[in-house]
C-alpha cells in the first residue's frame, strides 16, 4: 500500500509540482490549502508524512505541528517544514516543536524527495 | 494704627485737654478762695451763668473748627503727601502729586513734583545708556533664543531635580496638551492635561522612569569617562513617536548639574521604515513562491520526460503563469518603492518646473552668457531639487552644448513624460551623440571656478533624474536633449523652518536663574514672595450673584516664575456655563452665547486649570470673588483648589492705605501698569500680574517679605472683611 503524503500550502502553484513529484515517486498525495483543512485531513486519513508550509492563513504551520505532536496516536507521523531562506528563527522554532526536517524555498526536487524518502525509510 | 482712629484720638485729645486745663485752673482758683468769696462767686455765677455757658460753648466750637481746619489742611494732606511721595520714590516716577492743603504743603508738593520730573528724565537717560550697553549681549542671547525657538527638534533643559529651566516652542508642541491614554493604566484621569513651562517638572510630560533611567545611564557613563555620555529613549505622545536624546550639563568643575532633553520626531521615518520593510517582505515572499514552483516544475519536466501530455502541459502553463507573476511583482514593487523612496540625503525642496527654469535662465545668462528662450511653456508639475546643485548641473550641460554645437541661444520647452517632467533644450541642427552625453555624465560638474565635487551622473542620481538625446523630426520638433525629472503633482508641504525673528526684548521663556533653587515644597509660608511661583488668574461670569447661580464663562491665567511674568505660559479658555448669558454681562465682557456654544463645560475646564495652577500660589484681583466661584464648582467637578491665595486688591490697600480706590484700573494707573484687554479674563489676569510684580518691592519696603507676612498684612486690611 503506498505511503501517504499531505502537502499543506496556500499557494496552488507550489502544490501542483510537488503533488506531481510525489505521485511520480509512488506516494499517495493529499492536499490542503490551510491549517484547518490540514488538521481535518490529518484526523481523517492519518498521512505518513506532512509537508507543511509555515506561513498559512488562519492556523499556521507551527500550530498544526504542535497539534500533531500533542496527539500520542500520531507520533509516527513525520513533519517537514517548508520555510523561507533568512528566516532562521522559523527553523529553530519548528525544530523545537518537533518537526523532523525543514526545506528552504525555493527548493530542488531532489531536496524534497531525499528528505521524504529518508524519513519514510524508502530506498532512493 | 489706622488713620481714622488717629483722627478720633486727636479730636478727643484736642477737645478735652484745653477743657481739662480750664477746669483745673478754675478748681485751683476755687481752693484759694475764702468761704465768703466762694459764696459771692456762687451768687454771681448763679445770676450770670448764661454768660459762662455761652463762653464755654463758643470756646468749644472754636476749638472744634480749628481742629477740623488743621486736620484738613495739615494732617490729611501730609499723610497723603507722604504716601504719594513714597509711590514716586518706589518706582512710578511718572506719578505726580495733586497739590492740596496749606500753602506750605502745596509748595512742598510742587517741589517734590519738580524733583520727580528731574529724576524721571535722568532715569530715562540712564535707562537708554543701559539699554545701549546691554544691546550687544542681548543680541547674542536673542540669537541663541531665536535659534532654540526655531529648531525643528524640541528642547527641554532641566536641573537635576527635573525642573524645567528652558524650553522651546517645538518641545511645547510635542509634549503639552491632552495626555495620551496611558497604556500602562497608571493612576491617571483620562483626558487630563499636561503643561510645559518654566519651573514645571519634566516628569509631568515625560515618563519619570524613562528620565530616571536616562539619568542613571548618563551618570554611569560620566563615571566611566566615556566619550559619548548621552542616553536615548523613545516616547510616544500625541500619535507622534519621539526619539529622545538626553545629555548632561556639566558645570565648570565637570559636576553634573542638569540635563538637556532633545526630542526628534521620528514618526515619518518609522512609517517609512515600516513601509519599506513591508515592501521587502512581500517582495521576497512573492519572488520565492514563484521561484519555488518554477524550479520544481522545470526539474520535473527534465527528470520525468515520459510524463503524460496533459501533465506536461499543466506544468508548462504553471511556469508561464509564475514568470508573468514575477514580472508583476517587480513592477509593483518598483512603483511602490519609487512612490516614497525618492527621498535622498540630499536636501531637496519642492519647486514648480517653470520657477526652476526662471532661476536657471537668470544664472545661465550671468555665468555662461547663454540665452535661454522659454517658449511660454505652462507648468506641467512640481519637481524636487537642491536648487544649487541642479542649477550648476544645468549650466554644465548648457556649457557643454555650447562648446559642442557652437551656439549660445536655446529654446526651452516643458513636456509631461509619464511620471516625469521633461525639460527640452532645443536647437536647429543635428542631434548630440549619446556617447557625448555619456561622457558628460562622467565629468565633475564645474563651471569656471564654481563647482561641486560630484559628477553629473551623481547629481542626477540624487535627483532621480535622467537625460536623453533626440534627433529633430520636423521644424516644430527640432533636435533636443530632454532632462527628465520626477514630477510631483501635489507637493507635500516641506517641513518648513520658520523664519527666526530676533525679539526686541529678552524672550520670556529664556531664564537661567533658577539653576540653584531650593526645593519646591518645604514650608511655603516662610518662603520669600520673590521666590514663589504664581498663577495669576481672572474669571468672567454670567453675573455677580454667585450664590444665586451665576457661573464662569471664561478663565484666563498667566504664570509668574522667578518674579518674571511669562505671558507665553497662559491659560485661556471659554467655558460653556450651561445657561444663557444675560445681555448686561455680555456687554461687560463681550462673551456671547454663540461664543461659548460647543466650548468645554466647567467639569472639563476646571481640572485643566487645576493642573495649570499646580504647585503655585494663586493671585487674583479681589480674589475672594474668584475663589468663591472655584469653591462653588467643587461640588460639580470634585476639584479642590488648596493653593495659597494672594489678592492684589488687599495688597494694594496694604501698600497704599490712604489712597482709597483700589480697583484694577486705578491701581494700574497709580503703579504705571499698562492695561490690556480690560474685561477679558486673560487681559485682566495679565494686568493683575503686572500689578502684583510692581507691588512686591513696595511690600518689601513695609517689611513684608514672605508669604506669611503678606497673608497677615492682607488679613488686617479692612477690605478683607468684605464677604461674598
Amino acid at each position: 500500500m503506498p505511503k501517504t503524503v499531505l502537502i499543506v500550502d496556500d499557494e496552488p502553484n507550489i502544490v501542483v509540482p510537488i503533488e506531481f513529484l510525489m505521485e511520480q515517486n509512488g506516494y499517495s498525495v493529499l492536499v490542503a490549502g490551510s491549517g484547518e483543512e490540514a488538521l481535518e485531513i490529518i484526523a481523517k486519513y492519518e498521512p505518513d508524512l506532512v509537508l507543511l508550509d509555515i506561513m498559512l492563513p488562519g492556523v499556521d504551520g507551527y500550530e498544526v505541528c504542535e497539534i500533531i505532536r500533542l496527539n500520542p496516536e500520531w507520533q509516527h507521523m513525520k513533519v517537514i517544514f517548508l520555510t523561507a531562506k533568512g528566516r532562521d528563527v522559523d527553523v529553530a522554532k519548528g525544530m523545537v516543536l518537533g518537526a523532523d526536517a525543514y526545506i528552504i524555498k525555493p527548493f530542488s526536487n531532489i531536496d524534497i524527495l531525499e528528505n521524504v524518502r529518508k524519513l519514510l525509510d524508502d530506498p532512493p | 494704627m489706622k488713620r481714622n482712629y488717629k483722627f478720633h484720638w486727636l479730636s478727643v485729645v484736642s477737645f478735652f485737654l484745653p477743657l481739662f486745663f480750664l477746669f483745673g485752673i478754675v478748681f485751683l482758683f476755687w481752693l484759694y478762695l475764702t468761704p465768703a468769696e466762694r459764696l459771692l462767686l456762687t451768687g454771681i455765677s448763679q445770676i450770670r451763668y448764661i454768660f459762662l455757658v455761652s463762653y464755654a460753648g463758643l470756646l468749644m466750637i472754636g476749638l472744634g473748627f480749628s481742629l477740623v481746619w488743621i486736620v484738613h489742611h495739615y494732617i490729611i494732606p501730609t499723610t497723603r503727601l507722604a504716601e504719594e511721595a513714597e509711590l514716586i520714590r518706589s518706582g512710578n516716577l511718572s506719578h505726580r502729586i495733586q497739590p492740596a492743603g496749606s500753602p506750605a504743603l502745596r509748595k512742598l508738593s510742587e517741589i517734590i513734583n519738580a524733583w520727580a520730573s528731574t529724576l524721571e528724565s535722568e532715569q530715562i537717560d540712564i535707562e537708554t545708556k543701559i539699554t545701549e550697553a546691554r544691546s550687544e549681549s542681548e543680541t547674542q542671547k536673542n540669537i541663541l533664543a531665536a535659534f532654540m525657538a526655531e529648531l525643528p527638534e524640541g528642547v527641554l533643559i532641566c536641573n537635576l531635580k527635573g525642573k524645567i529651566l528652558l524650553y522651546n516652542k517645538q518641545a511645547k508642541l510635542f509634549l503639552a496638551g491632552k495626555k495620551d491614554d496611558d497604556r500602562l493604566n497608571r493612576d491617571q484621569k483620562p483626558g487630563s492635561y499636561q503643561y510645559v513651562g518654566l519651573g514645571r517638572w519634566v516628569n509631568d510630560v515625560v515618563d519619570p522612569h524613562l528620565v530616571q533611567h536616562a539619568l542613571n545611564e548618563i551618570k554611569d557613563k560620566l563615571e566611566k569617562k566615556e566619550s559619548d555620555v548621552a542616553a536615548y529613549f523613545v516616547i510616544s505622545q500625541h500619535e507622534r513617536m519621539l526619539r529622545v536624546e538626553a545629555a548632561p550639563i556639566l558645570d565648570h568643575l565637570r559636576a553634573f548639574t542638569g540635563f538637556v532633553l532633545i526630542f526628534y520626531d521620528i514618526t515619518d521615518q518609522l512609517q517609512k521604515d515600516g513601509r519599506t520593510q513591508f515592501l521587502w517582505q512581500s517582495l521576497t515572499r512573492n519572488v520565492r513562491s514563484a521561484l519555488t514552483s518554477i524550479r520544481s516544475a522545470i526539474e520535473s519536466l527534465m527528470d520525468y520526460p515520459d510524463m503524460t501530455a496533459e501533465r506536461r502541459e499543466r506544468l508548462k502553463q504553471l511556469i508561464h503563469t509564475e514568470t508573468l507573476n514575477l514580472g508583476k511583482v517587480l513592477d509593483d514593487t518598483t512603483d511602490e518603492y519609487g512612490g516614497f523612496c525618492t527621498d535622498s540625503r540630499w536636501p531637496l525642496v519642492f519647486i514648480k518646473d517653470d520657477e526652476l527654469l526662471g532661476i536657471i535662465k537668470k544664472r545661465a545668462a550671468e555665468k555662461t552668457g547663454i540665452e535661454l528662450m522659454v517658449d511660454g511653456s505652462l507648468s506641467v508639475g512640481w519637481v524636487r531639487v537642491d536648487t544649487y546643485s541642479i542649477t550648476l548641473a544645468w549650466l554644465f550641460i548648457l556649457d557643454r552644448l555650447k562648446k559642442t554645437i557652437g551656439r549660445n541661444r536655446f529654446s526651452i520647452r516643458l513636456k509631461r513624460a509619464g511620471r516625469f517632467v521633461g525639460f527640452d533644450i532645443l536647437w536647429d541642427g543635428g542631434p548630440i551623440k549619446i556617447e557625448n552625453l555619456n561622457k558628460w555624465e562622467g565629468q565633475v560638474v564645474k563651471i569656471g571656478k564654481e563647482g561641486l565635487p560630484f559628477t553629473l551622473k551623481e547629481i542626477m542620481g540624487y535627483h532621480h533624474m535622467d537625460i536623453g538625446s533626440y534627433p529633430g523630426r520636423s521644424s516644430t520638433d527640432p533636435s533636443h536633449i530632454r532632462i527628465f525629472m520626477p514630477a510631483f503633482m501635489v507637493p507635500e508641504p516641506n517641513r518648513k523652518r520658520g523664519v527666526a525673528i530676533l525679539p526686541e526684548s529678552r524672550p520670556e521663556f529664556f531664564d537661567f536663574d533658577i539653576f540653584h533653587q531650593s526645593g519646591q515644597h518645604p514650608g511655603m509660608d516662610s518662603r520669600r514672595l520673590t521666590d514663589l511661583n504664581y498663577t495669576v488668574f481672572d474669571t468672567e461670569t454670567t453675573g455677580l450673584d454667585i450664590s444665586g447661580g451665576d457661573r464662569i464663562v471664561s478663565i484666563g491665567a498667566v504664570r509668574i516664575v522667578n518674579a518674571k511674568l511669562l505671558k507665553e505660559e497662559k491659560f485661556d479658555r471659554l467655558i460653556d456655563p450651561a445657561r444663557p448669558i444675560p445681555e448686561a454681562s455680555t456687554e461687560f465682557h463681550g462673551i456671547t452665547d454663540e461664543m461659548v456654544a460647543g466650548q468645554p463645560l466647567i467639569e472639563e475646564a476646571l481640572p485643566q486649570f487645576h493642573r495649570f495652577a499646580d504647585e503655585t500660589v494663586l493671585v487674583a484681583h479681589n480674589a475672594a470673588f474668584d475663589m468663591r466661584l472655584l469653591q462653588i464648582n467643587e461640588r460639580y467637578t470634585g476639584i479642590k483648589f488648596i493653593n495659597p491665595v494672594l489678592d492684589t486688591l488687599l495688597l494694594s490697600a496694604v501698600v497704599h492705605p490712604s489712597l482709597g480706590n483700589h480697583n484694577l484700573e486705578t491701581i494700574a494707573k497709580r503703579l504705571g501698569v499698562e492695561v490690556l484687554d480690560r474685561h477679558t479674563a486673560l487681559g485682566d489676569a495679565i494686568t493683575t500680574a503686572s500689578i502684583f510684580l510692581k507691588l512686591l518691592p513696595l511690600l518689601a519696603q513695609r517689611g513684608i517679605y514672605t508669604m506669611r507676612d503678606a497673608r497677615r498684612a492682607s488679613q488686617q486690611t479692612y477690605l478683607a472683611r468684605l464677604k461674598y
